[in-house]
């Protein structure tokens, strides 16, 4: 998943970059933040942390995993953290399902995808 | 849940207990309930209430001090309390756009514009009775990109970065234990820690489970729920 070869420090401190953005959406709602994160340094994110977000505070429902997962071509290994309450909801593995398309569609390949179940 | 049911049971296990028993815990829960609510009236210090959480123990009152304070700056900054007794406290959005400008900041150069948001008079949040009439803003990132300075930056360079912006970075990378871990070994410790440091796996419910067993043995002498009635109606 971190290959010691070409995961550095820039790439970790990257992701960890990236990771604190996608928690604090439901914050800040700021989504061109993040494409533009995406846009200059989308090719050093190779494995990203995934939790699903509150719905409730976030107008786009679970439309944001469309949003954000086709733009991470450079993707190898994602995890997804879910919680109990993220278990039977459909709609977000229909949203994930989808994302995943337009992945594929925009040249993504993964190699590793996770579920941790809390 | 797990401190109550038991390991391997969820919310459905509860409300089929429940469906099951005309809406009332059988003994045993029950019993178990009223033991873990009678250990809550027993917590009288912090360093009890993080034993009774589960979390990590503090050794002293350094560690425990700076606990608390790391656990009020969270707080704050998450925007879970302070928004209706202090008035001057700078709103979540605000908090959350300096927070990520400072870690961006040190890398890159941005062009971000402030938008001036007008209340809407339906949303809650806008009440000026709660939060008196504060200007909203909402912020436009135009452009991202690398500083001339860091362009080519070495890797010392980042591992700085890191160092100065995660603390758990600098604990390992200062601690002489784990001073050459890479920045994949950290970065697996991180996803280890976000796992299953912050939820409670179904391991660790066993193990909390276990030793809540354990000491309800050594209080009450056995752990039988006929017993263990008797012994909370005493």
């Amino acid at each position: 998943m971190y290959d010691q070869k070409t995961f550095g420090f820039k790439q970790l401190y990257l992701k960890l970059v990236f990771e604190q953005m996608l928690q604090d959406i439901p914050i800040n709602h700021d989504f061109e933040l993040i494409y533009e994160f995406i846009k200059s340094f989308g090719t050093e994110l190779t494995a990203v942390n995934i939790k699903p977000m509150d719905k409730s505070s976030l107008k786009c429902n679970n439309y944001w995993l469309l949003g954000i997962i086709p733009k991470l071509t450079s993707l190898k290994s994602l995890t997804l953290m879910l919680h109990e309450s993220i278990y039977n909801n459909a709609d977000f593995f229909k949203f994930l399902q989808k994302s995943f398309q337009y992945f594929e569609k925009n040249g993504g390949k993964l190699h590793n995808i996770g579920f941790n179940l809390a | 849940m797990a401190k109550v049911l038991g390991p391997n049971k969820n919310i459905q296990d509860l409300a089929g207990i429940l469906d099951g028993n005309h809406g009332c815990l059988n003994s045993q829960v029950e019993n178990t309930l009223q033991q873990e609510i009678f250990k809550i009236n027993d917590v009288e210090n912090f360093i009890q209430y993080y034993q009774a959480l589960g979390l990590k123990i503090v050794n002293n009152d350094k560690e425990l001090n700076d606990r608390l304070v790391k656990a009020v700056k969270s707080s704050r900054q998450k925007g879970y309390h302070g928004q209706e007794c202090d008035e001057n406290m700078p709103d979540p959005v605000d908090l959350s756009q300096q927070r990520l400008q400072a870690s961006l900041k040190e890398f890159a150069t941005l062009k971000v514009s402030k938008e001036e948001l007008s209340g809407n008079p339906d949303d809650p949040q806008t009440d000026s009775e709660i939060e008196g009439p504060k200007t909203k803003y909402k912020y436009h990132c135009k452009e991202m990109k690398y500083k001339d300075s860091f362009k080519n930056a070495s890797e010392t360079e980042w591992k700085a970065l890191c160092i100065k912006h995660y603390e758990f970075i600098a604990h390992q990378l200062t601690t002489n234990k784990n001073s050459k871990m890479s920045a994949a070994d950290l970065a697996k410790q991180y996803d280890w820690d976000e796992n299953n440091y912050l939820n409670c796996t179904r391991a660790k419910a066993t193990e909390r489970y276990d030793v809540l067993r354990n000491k309800v043995i050594a209080m009450r002498g056995q752990e039988e729920t006929l017993a263990l009635r008797q012994s909370t109606l005493a």
